[in-house]
């Protein structure tokens, strides 16, 4: 497995909003990494934030050996 | 303490023509933009951005448009620069620049999690979260 193939197992996690600002206010509350929004059609919750940090490790840095 | 990030691609990189700025139309070297707080470490040499995709056949009919899998892109950090406000009160701590060069690789489409649904999305409004659960939940027929 090479380093690139580590960083896919970073975890994710997706939250669908009402609307872009929430995406923010989320990233901020949980101190996560907001990688993008998208619109996704719903009728309500019209809106999902992608977001990277479900861990208390950098998931920048590839792991040493 | 509020860290920005934009993944930038050198202005005539292969696939230029179809980098647009959708509400404008003007081309654009920027690939990502990602907000993290502060403490956060920055992207390092050899970092890759995921690239999102949909595929029609695992579409949510509740949700149309959105992306449904994911794999490592394509387009690896080569270098970065990091850049600290020099007015008082400004909105972002740092401001992280990810030069990015095309490096293709063979990666596996993977099926995202669903997303979640939480008081969050509404704000923090509790009520209007039960709403939307009273609204969504499918009604089971007690007999």
């Amino acid at each position: 497995m090479n380093e690139d193939e580590k960083e896919s197992e970073t975890p994710t996690s997706y939250h669908y909003v009402t609307d872009p600002e929430k995406c923010y206010k989320i990233q901020e509350k949980y101190g996560w990494e907001l990688l993008g929004y998208e619109e996704v059609g719903g009728d309500i919750l019209n809106v999902k934030c992608i977001y990277e940090g479900e861990t208390q490790f950098p998931s920048y840095f590839p792991e040493d050996d | 303490m509020r860290k920005y990030i934009i993944f930038q691609t050198s202005p005539s990189d292969e696939g230029w023509e179809s980098r647009k700025l959708a509400h404008t139309g003007f081309l654009t070297r920027i690939l990502a933009e990602h907000y993290a707080p502060a403490s956060r470490p920055s992207p390092k040499p050899g970092y890759r951005l995921r690239e999102y995709h949909r595929v029609s056949e695992s579409a949510d009919p509740d949700f149309p448009k959105e992306t449904t899998h994911s794999r490592i892109g394509d387009w690896e950090v080569s270098r970065v620069e990091e850049y600290a406000p020099t007015i008082p009160g400004s909105d972002y701590d740092i401001v992280v620049i990810c030069y990015c060069k095309l490096a293709p690789i063979e990666s596996v489409l993977e099926p995202l999690l669903k997303a979640e649904v939480t008081a969050d999305s509404f704000g923090g409004n509790e009520g209007e979260y039960e709403e939307y659960l009273k609204r969504t939940v499918p009604q089971v027929e007690v007999k």
